[in-house]
């Protein structure tokens, strides 16, 4: 039995990924300069990002009676050929290897489309309610070292920051069943690319045995 | 990127041949049928008084008036049923492609629903960050409008006569919202399209503010 505390782990044995990873370095270099491709709208005057991962702001998700809407500032790139392109290159990469059914990771079902992360660009805190239960592998790809994974550690009862490393990062979650919650959100003050998998549900065996490593 | 909070019209030689195209479609589908509700002062939810209300409510995460999406929860509409969706956004999308540089395949169907006679939909805002092409038919000449706030707290209200009525607007992200509402004392089919993010592809067809 293996104890799953609400956060997040890092992954171990990432060598799987090293081609993938080296395939999908080398595409991010040919996109250029990746400001050409921040199309959010400018930050409002006296807006402070960081105010939307306070204890206080998270009450008041929690206090809701439903859903609200999770404040995100974002860039899209469905109009956008070269980001479309590698969207679908480096997705192609990373799944090669959640496909192979010899592979630690073969128990993934189903993926998200990429996302890319320009300056002051951030995800609010949010429940990804509708994959209770799913262990999720996250990879991101870092421009610099301010890209941060925030969430809240229900154990700890704290908003919790990790500041991700410059290029490839690999790390997983399990959501919690039931009434619980993992509330978590990014920012990031540079360029990055993510790419999200679940794993499964019923897969917390293998995953602790092959997969996870320490808390982040 | 900065984007005005504003409302603009379609240049007027492209109203009359989206006009054109749509009402045919419109009359085939037999959508205006003297759908009506009471009016209890159903002006209320564009009121200024109301956007306060929720704003406050937005600003400490109450989901009262508003859905996930920041769709309004207070609405008198009707959605139209899927094969009506479908043929307007054809129509709509085939437009876009032939006119802009967005490409048919990228529009969506982002709201395709009908107003009764004195109906509303409370402020909102909507989630999909990017330009619409608003596409509304009022069934009689009668009081209808669209309203937003503008950058500077302002409520414009655009006005609506009887037939088709296009406007192009930005939805932004939420933290800076567009908040609009509308109120008609037409029954009116509305139909909302998402178009892409980028102003200069839809240059050729953007008009005058309104």
């Amino acid at each position: 039995m293996h104890i799953i505390f609400p956060g997040m782990y890092r992954a171990i044995n990432t060598d799987t990924f090293s081609t993938a990873e080296s395939n999908v370095g080398s595409q991010i270099k040919t996109l250029g300069d990746l400001s050409q491709y921040d199309n959010c709208l400018a930050v409002p005057d006296g807006f402070d990002i960081n105010s939307e991962f306070t204890m206080e702001n998270l009450q008041a998700i929690i206090n809701s009676e439903e859903t609200p809407a999770t404040i995100k500032r974002m860039c899209t790139y469905s109009e956008n050929q070269p980001l479309i392109d590698f969207a679908e290159y480096s997705s192609s990469q990373f799944l090669k290897i959640f496909n192979r059914s010899r592979s630690p990771y073969s128990c993934a079902q189903s993926f998200h489309k990429m996302n890319f992360y320009a300056p002051d660009t951030f995800v609010g805190l949010e429940d990804l309610a509708h994959f209770k239960n799913a262990w999720i592998y996250n990879i991101v790809w870092a421009s610099s070292d301010d890209f941060d994974v925030v969430f809240h550690e229900i154990d700890n009862n704290s908003i919790k920051t990790v500041t991700l490393n410059p290029g490839f990062n690999h790390y997983l979650y399990k959501l919690p069943s039931g009434g619980n919650t993992l509330y978590q959100g990014k920012k990031c003050a540079s360029y990055a690319f993510e790419w999200r998998f679940v794993l499964g549900y019923d897969v917390c065996y293998y995953i602790c045995q092959n997969i996870r490593g320490q808390r982040l | 990127m900065i984007v005005e909070k504003t409302s603009y019209k379609l240049k007027e030689w492209l109203e009359d041949k989206l006009s054109t195209r749509l009402t045919p479609l419109l009359d085939s589908l037999n959508l205006i049928s003297g759908f009506s509700i009471e009016n209890d002062n159903n002006e209320y939810y564009t009121s200024r008084e109301f956007l306060n209300q929720v704003k406050e409510s937005y600003k400490f995460k109450n989901t009262k008036f508003l859905t996930s999406n920041l769709n309004s929860k207070l609405r008198t509409t009707k959605g139209l049923p899927i094969e009506a969706r479908e043929k307007f956004l054809n129509v709509i999308s085939d437009f876009i492609d032939e006119n802009t540089q967005f490409k048919k395949h990228f529009c969506q169907t982002t709201g395709a629903m009908i107003y009764p006679k004195n109906g509303y939909m409370g402020w909102h805002n909507n989630s999909k960050t990017g330009w619409r092409l608003y596409c509304t038919y009022c069934a009689e000449e009668a009081k209808s409008y669209f309203r937003y706030e503008d950058g500077d707290g302002r409520l414009v209200d655009s006005e609506e006569r009887q037939g088709w009525n296009f406007r192009l607007f930005f939805i932004r992200d939420n933290l800076t919202p567009l908040w609009h509402s509308i109120y008609t004392e037409s029954e009116r089919v509305a139909l909302g399209t998402y178009l892409g993010r980028d102003l200069a592809k839809i240059q050729d067809i953007i008009g005058d503010k309104q």
